[in-house]
């Protein structure tokens, strides 16, 4: 959608262009969102983009390519314009009106007579200026949901990448099962060629390999629909789709948390509230606009020039009042009175939610910093001081290949649960970071058993 | 060890208690013991000829046998002549760890009491083992029997908390003579009752020693007073008879030797006791577990598996006997001797008739009997003893595992290439047999010995668990510590044919 010059020049300098670097302004640098750009539909991927998917994929590069190429942040984008054009038609008084009237004499041949006149709406002269305060608020208030929905985005892409990275890892460690398992069949399989073992124990560990290998088909499905998710998120099709994926979820370094000032910096820099206060405003002007429309009668003012009938002119004014005697406008404004409290109560109840929702990704995140210390630093080296000492004791002829194959299956087990506790690790951290950046998450991955997470209100 | 016992033991000690507790009681036996050595260094020599005369007076005709067998036979001669205590120093370097003095051995008092040996029999040796003394009081042997935990080494490399008697297990071999009066006191210092059941002994029913049956228990802290007449000579055993599956399974039990007043004839140069026995004690494990019922992997002679069994030395043409008692929890053990056929003369139930008495190799020793069995060593060398079991020549085997045995070579190269990634440090064992794993220097479990061999003159010798060497050698002059290898004459070992002695004989190969 393109701006018409006129409309332009009569909303004064307010441009498509300016409304997105507004809005870019309003992202938070630390969340490394400053690259978001518009598209054009249907537009090339841009050769940066190109050159991030050539090389394998990190985290930030996936979020640098999802705020240019993603349509659907795009559309939020988009929409922008929408509210920019809002403020264009509500700018602009009512047109003036112009009526022709001809009389024609049923007898005689005199000239027609003819009443010519020019009407305006003189009081929407008056209300523009207020009217165009108010589309003001609401386009600032658009810029902030827009600014709201970058982030959402990366986070989004942030998410999606973490749970890729983790089910790729999920599958590696599948991946070690089934060699296990292999390992034990062929081992069966050797000690019945050699006669050592009849046809029941092969069976029975040709079963476990297979049922294993099942498990790793799931695995596998779970990392193409991690790669799809990111497709979404990315807007990535066709031979864009080959990108490699790079590394392991990393090693968490330190997060100092400011434990004291996690909701005063949820608070000053929540999109929402900042949104939200800009639709108040709106509203009160709104209010005030009826208000005054109510105590000042609606003004009309036109020049009429009439002929007659002997071809000669008359010029004059027309002033009309509309009397309110039924439609008082008090109902109006009564009604911004009541919508503008109404938004205001909603406004209290999100700040209590953002509050909230910091100290909720603190608890979340405190408590999976915890597992994943518990798990890397206790559960780990506990099954792999039981491998260990398997091997001691296989080596003491005391147990078993299969058996220590086993124990070297449960350290895999736990290593599970470690990629799954660094996983969850990464989330929580995403959402706390999220929420420090100013917004809300709608859903937390970060899954509690026993516990259904709450949907957060988006406020809007 | 009971640690806070001991030092409660201690501080008793220290202020001196009127109460005798069982520390004291230990204590004044070691100063009676200490006095015994001091007063002996000079006195020595008087005594023990005095007591000699008396003891030989009544019914000996040995005199010189006597003399000569108080001359030869090394650990007693040692001590009678007042030097070191022998047992322990004449231990192999193995023995080292084992050897390692504890507080207990401090306060244990030597093998013989140079005051109250009695010179009336050839003293039995005890490899790896004691002999318990006794102290003369108006005519009867009076022993203290003290039931405790012991730390114990089956060899070097694997030590465990056991249940014994006088710091050791098994217990000291108890000796008298046929007709002696003897009074044992059974001091408990285990953490649950006991009782000693004077196995195979004919004595009065109230001296038994069968808990609930014929006495009550002895507490903890309690000291009892066994006393009977040894009515026949004979090879008999001790043991608990209240909870004797964990007191036996943690090593309670010794053996007695009752010489006849009258010795045999021909006279028996040298005699050996020995206790056998088993145990299960997981790989890494320090506690032999008395739940086993089944799987036993340790099998030992007095308590020790090979390589730590001490050899049996004897001179050339010595006519000598072996005393087998068997108080494993649930195994025979065929003990099988190479070099050599023996007759079994006696069981615990008496000696047998020189009628019924058949050549032998092997000797079926049933767990709760004994056995003596008697030859002459004629033949030099170093001949193997062993349970003939082959699992009970093993130790610490695992019976749980696969049998890898025949894999074929490329399908063991594929397992350790694709086991070895999951499980770095893996290794197929056994697919061509089993020698000389203990040589593979595989890294085990801290206090273990699995599969364990000990050294020979041509290389490991590839067993464990029960399995000693009778060394019989000419010229020891008395001496019988471990005169080391046999020195085969020339022509006489094994070895590798040559080729043309091969095409000599017509042998393809
Ligand atoms: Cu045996």
């Amino acid at each position: 959608m393109r701006i018409e010059p006129l409309a332009l020049l009569l909303v004064g300098c307010v441009s498509s262009a300016a409304t997105f670097d507004d809005t870019r302004a309003l992202l938070p640098r630390e969340a490394q969102v400053q690259t978001v750009a518009r598209r054009a539909p249907a537009e090339e991927l841009s050769a940066r983009a190109r050159q991030l998917l050539a090389r394998p994929l990190d985290a930030q590069a996936a979020v640098e390519i999802a705020l240019v190429t993603s349509p659907a942040l795009q559309a939020e984008l988009a929409g922008l314009d929408v509210a920019l054009a809002d403020l264009i038609t509500m700018s602009r008084p009512t047109n003036p009106e112009l009526e022709v009237e001809a009389m024609f004499a049923r007898e005689g041949d005199e000239e027609p007579e003819l009443t010519i006149e020019l009407g305006f709406v003189l009081s929407d002269l008056l209300y523009a200026p207020l009217r165009r305060r108010i589309a003001g608020e609401e386009l600032a208030a658009a810029r902030v949901n827009a600014a709201g929905a970058v982030l959402d985005h990366a986070y989004a892409v942030r998410v999606a990448f973490v749970e890729l990275q983790a089910a790729q890892m999920l599958k590696q460690t599948l991946d070690a099962v089934v060699a296990s398992l292999r390992a034990s069949w062929e081992l069966t399989e050797a000690l019945r060629e050699a006669g050592n073992v009849p046809g029941l124990d092969v069976a029975q560990q040709y079963a476990l390999y297979e049922e294993s290998r099942l498990a790793l088909a799931q695995a596998e499905l779970a990392v193409a629909l991690g790669r799809e998710r990111l497709h979404v998120l990315l807007g990535l099709a066709g031979e864009e789709t080959g990108w490699e994926l790079a590394g392991d979820l990393p090693v968490p370094d330190e997060l100092a948390l400011e434990e004291d000032s996690l909701e005063s910096r949820a608070l000053d820099r929540s999109f929402e509230l900042l949104a939200q206060r800009h639709r108040l405003e709106a509203l009160a002007r709104r209010s005030g606009l009826l208000r005054s429309m109510a105590a000042i009668p609606e003004v009309h003012a036109a020049l009429s020039a009439e002929r007659n009938g002997e071809g000669a002119w008359a010029l004059g004014p027309v002033v009309g009042v509309q009397l309110p005697v039924f439609a008082t406008g008090q109902g109006p404004a009564r009604a911004a009175v009541a919508k503008l409290e109404v938004e205001q109560h909603r406004y209290a109840e999100l700040a209590v939610r953002v509050r909230s929702a910091a100290r909720a990704a603190r608890h979340r995140f405190v408590t999976a910093r915890e597992r994943l210390s518990f798990v890397e630093t206790t559960l780990l080296p506990a099954r792999q001081a039981v491998l260990a000492e398997s091997l001691l004791q296989y080596n003491a002829m005391a147990l078993g290949v299969l058996t220590l194959l086993q124990a070297q299956r449960d350290l895999i087990g736990a290593q599970r649960a470690a990629v799954e506790a660094r996983r969850d690790y990464w989330l929580a951290r995403l959402e706390l970071e999220q929420v420090l950046a100013g917004r809300m998450v709608e859903g937390s991955r970060v899954e509690v058993p026993g516990f259904e997470n709450a949907e957060p209100a988006g406020g809007h | 060890m009971d640690q806070s016992k001991k030092d409660r033991d201690a501080s008793l000690g220290a202020v001196e208690s009127v109460e005798p507790t069982d520390s004291l009681a230990v204590v004044r036996e070691v100063r009676t013991s200490r006095r015994g050595w001091l007063a002996g260094a000079s006195a020595l020599a008087a005594a023990t000829l005095a007591k000699r005369a008396l003891a030989q007076a009544p019914a000996h005709d040995h005199a010189a046998h006597a003399a000569s067998a108080t001359a030869s036979e090394s650990p007693t001669a040692r001590a009678t002549g007042g030097e070191t205590p022998a047992p322990r120093a004449r231990r192999s370097p193995a023995d080292a760890a084992a050897a390692r003095p504890t507080p207990r051995e401090l306060i244990v008092p030597p093998q013989f009491d140079p005051i109250d040996r009695d010179d009336r029999y050839v003293p039995a040796v005890v490899p790896n083992g004691r002999t318990l003394p006794f102290r003369m009081v108006n005519g009867v042997k009076v022993f203290h029997l003290i039931a405790e935990p012991v730390r114990h080494a089956f060899c070097e490399g694997m030590e465990v908390e056991a249940w014994g008697y006088n710091g050791t297990t098994p217990g000291p071999l108890i000796e008298a003579v046929e007709g002696d009066r003897v009074r044992i006191y059974v001091t408990n210092r285990l953490p649950e009752a006991t009782t000693v059941h004077w196995h195979a002994v004919i004595l009065e029913a109230g001296m038994d020693g069968v808990g609930g049956l014929t006495q009550r228990n002895i507490e903890p802290g309690e000291t009892f007073r066994y006393e009977f007449t040894f009515r026949s000579a004979g090879t008999y055993m001790y043991h608990p008879h209240w909870d004797e599956m964990t007191q036996m399974a943690l090593g309670m039990m010794g053996m007695m030797i009752v010489h006849p007043r009258r010795p045999a004839t021909p006279r028996i140069d040298r005699q050996f006791a020995l206790m056998l026995s088993e145990w299960q004690v997981r790989p890494g494990a320090a506690r032999p577990n008395p739940l086993a019922m089944n799987d036993f992997n340790l099998v030992t002679f007095n308590s020790r598996v090979f390589p730590g069994t001490e050899p049996l030395v004897v001179e050339k043409g010595q006519r000598i006997r072996m005393h087998f008692g068997n108080l494993s929890p649930m195994d025979h053990h065929p003990v099988h001797l190479h070099g050599y056929a023996f007759r079994t003369v006696a069981t615990d139930g008496g000696p047998i008739p020189p009628s019924a008495q058949v050549p032998d190799t092997t000797s079926l020793v049933p767990t709760g009997a004994c056995r003596v069995v008697e030859l002459v060593a004629d033949h030099l060398g170093d001949w193997a003893m062993h349970c003939h079991m082959t699992h009970h020549v093993m130790n610490q085997m695992g019976h749980d595992l696969e049998n890898t045995l025949g894999m074929a070579r490329d399908r063991v190269r594929q397992l350790d290439r694709r086991i070895g990634a999951q499980v770095p440090g893996y290794m197929t064992m056994m697919q061509d047999g089993m020698g000389g794993m203990s040589e593979m220097g595989m890294p085990t479990p801290g206090n273990s010995i699995p599969m364990r061999g000990g050294a020979g003159p041509f290389g490991l010798i590839d067993m464990g668990g029960m399995f000693t060497i009778l060394k019989v050698r000419q010229g020891l002059g008395g001496n019988y510590a471990d005169p080391g290898w046999f020195a085969h004459p020339e022509g006489t070992v094994a070895r590798a044919a040559t080729p043309s002695e091969l095409s000599a004989d017509g042998i393809e190969v």
